[in-house]
């Protein structure tokens, strides 16, 4: 068995987790990595067996360990209770976190803890170069547009360096795997949607407002504040519902912030601020029997036009009666 | 296990990719076949880059850089899976297909060959038309006209820039180059527009006298693959000895997308 997620990871507490392991103590181990933040979180459930028993059993398997509490370096969070009792290690002192720095006092554990087997987590920092190993990703360079009905990308997983992870663990996860993309909205996407009565009323409005016309300037605040609510959450919502990734079940869209462009009513040079990009942030899980896994993005491209025509249509109403 | 292949779970390889784009392609099959060792070929220009989730002495192996990798059984580290991260290293003339052939081998027989095909896709951009097809100045036609390319790009590959460059002058008495140059754009084509600053290229032409030029158009994918147009001949005719400057303006019609889908690295 390969030690290389615990001794990386575990440091000064793998001979511990090693002599439990040995033993048979040990009945079940998990790990979860999130990938995202380079954190795994260890799950291992103990079979500490009835109190009666643990002097011939336990106690002697762990003597030398029982000497002084366990330390465990790079700590996040360490969490542990005993079932079927749910006595909570952490309030009755067994285990204990500073800064990064934990302790298991095995001692108390076995003269305290009434319950036979104990669940403890151990969440810590996961090392850059085996986060790097553990997961190979591959992002569409070209992605394909189909018929101005939508466009796809596709995304290709795999987990690598199985002698670290796959037979050391019962059940092993990979998740948040981030995938970010980006949708550059070009000024000849937006030009499309605006109906030629508003243009027109649009390049007056930029015309007469060089000559000091006060309904020219209240006409480009209220399109500048339409467009704006391109960034704000209603619209962001609605734009939310233009992106699916496939397959749902191991993906799904985590954020996308919309951001505006600095452009020009042309021959005019009035300044205007215009709906610009969407950043896309999307989220992985794989499990460790899956391996690799094969995922599509699509950007709706109706619905998503829906949300600019939206903005262009609120524009229409709110100018309608503003004559300049 | 040569019936259609019922014995294999999945197959997968990315595709199309872009020259020098990573390919992953796995195979997932029933871990209860039976066999002794596994082959992955490749064709010319497409290299394993590595084989996943096996021992490292694979990598030990020359054969590997050389196309084909061999994988024991007893090497692999997840029964039933066998993956690799691959490249097209070649820029090729025309959209492809490669194919990337894992043999299943017990004893000396070849038990199963499954064939992994990916597409290698490209933009391929064509001068459709070009508009004068010379340039010429004349004591009476001294206003130059701009040089219009109606460009194609019939590749599936999308052109992320594009440039004129020109390739050769003939005419002894003429200095030709293309410059770049800051404008204000006053059209009013468009009604919104990033800056009515623009860059426009030109042909720049000192002297005067009868010459051609061969002009084309150089352009990189989303992978920086550089490629280049067939070249357009245009004719000088500047029949009196001044700097002349032709702006070349550019359409681009075929699979060139405004809205696109760009990867951000996190």
């Amino acid at each position: 068995m390969s030690a290389d997620l615990f001794s990386d990871v575990l440091g000064g507490a793998v001979p511990l987790i090693q002599t439990l392991l040995n033993s048979k103590l040990i009945v079940a181990k998990g790990a979860t990595v999130y990938h995202k933040y380079s954190e795994i979180e260890y799950r291992f459930d103990i079979k500490i067996g009835s109190e009666s028993s643990r002097a011939d059993g336990i106690i002697r398997t762990l003597q030398s360990f029982l000497q002084k509490p366990v330390e465990f370096d790079n700590v996040i969070e360490i969490l542990g209770y005993g079932l079927p009792h749910n006595e909570n290690l952490k309030e009755l002192d067994i285990i204990t976190i500073k800064d990064d720095k934990a302790t298991i006092d095995f001692a108390k554990l076995l003269r305290t803890v009434k319950s036979d087997l104990v669940v403890l987590t151990i969440r810590t920092i996961f090392p850059e170069e085996l986060r790097r190993k553990l997961v190979t990703a591959r992002i569409s360079q070209n992605s394909t547009y189909h018929n101005g009905d939508y466009i796809e990308a596709s995304l290709d997983i795999s987990l690598d360096y199985a002698d670290m992870w796959y037979k050391t663990f019962d059940s092993f996860t990979v998740r948040e795997i981030e995938f970010s993309f980006n949708l550059n909205i070009v000024l000849k996407t937006i030009e499309p949607l605006i109906p030629s009565d508003l243009k027109k009323r649009i390049r007056s409005a930029a015309k007469a407002v060089t000559s000091g016309n006060q309904k020219a300037a209240e006409f480009l605040k209220i399109m500048n504040d339409n467009f704006l609510t391109f960034e704000q959450e209603e619209r962001v919502s609605e734009l939310i519902q233009s992106i699916s990734v496939e397959p749902k079940q191991y993906f799904e869209v985590t954020s996308i912030i919309p951001r505006m462009q600095s452009c020009e009513i042309a021959g005019v040079r009035y300044p205007v601020i215009l709906p610009g990009s969407m950043n896309m942030f999307l989220s992985c899980r794989l499990e460790g029997r899956q391996v690799a896994l094969h995922g599509t993005l699509r950007l709706d491209l109706h619905k998503f036009n829906n949300v600019l025509s939206h903005i262009i249509s609120d524009i229409q109403k709110q100018t309608h009666e503003l004559k300049f | 296990m040569k019936d259609n292949h019922s014995w294999l779970v999945e197959k997968y390889i990315s595709s199309p990719v872009l020259p020098k784009e990573r390919i992953l392609s796995w195979l997932k099959w029933d871990p209860k076949v039976e066999f002794d060792t596994i082959i992955i070929k490749s064709e010319a220009d497409a290299f394993i880059q590595r084989v996943l989730n096996v021992d490292e002495k694979i990598f030990k192996e020359q054969d590997v850089q050389k196309g084909k990798a061999i994988i024991n059984k007893d090497l692999l580290q997840i029964p039933g899976f066998i993956g690799f991260e691959a490249y097209y290293n070649a820029v090729p003339d025309d959209e492809r297909q490669v194919t990337f052939v894992v043999e299943f081998i017990r004893g000396n027989e070849t038990v199963d060959t499954i064939d992994l095909v990916t597409e290698v896709i490209r933009p391929k951009v064509f001068i459709k038309h070009l508009s004068p097809a010379e340039i010429s100045v004349t004591p009476e036609k001294r206003q130059i006209e701009s040089l219009t390319f109606a460009l194609e790009n019939r590749g599936k590959g999308r052109v992320v820039s594009i440039g004129p460059f020109i390739d050769i002058v003939q005419g002894k008495d003429m200095q030709v180059e293309i410059k770049n140059f800051k404008e204000i754009d006053t059209s009013e084509r468009f009604l919104f527009v990033p800056s009515s600053t623009i860059y426009i290229s030109k042909i720049i032409i000192k002297g005067m006298g009868y010459g051609m030029i061969t002009l084309g158009f150089e352009y990189e994918d989303a992978m920086h693959n550089k490629y280049e147009t067939k070249l357009k001949e245009i004719v000088l005719d500047i029949k009196q000895k001044e700097n002349v400057e032709v702006p070349i303006a550019s359409t681009m019609e075929g699979n060139q997308p405004a809205l696109v889908l760009e990867p951000r690295v996190v």
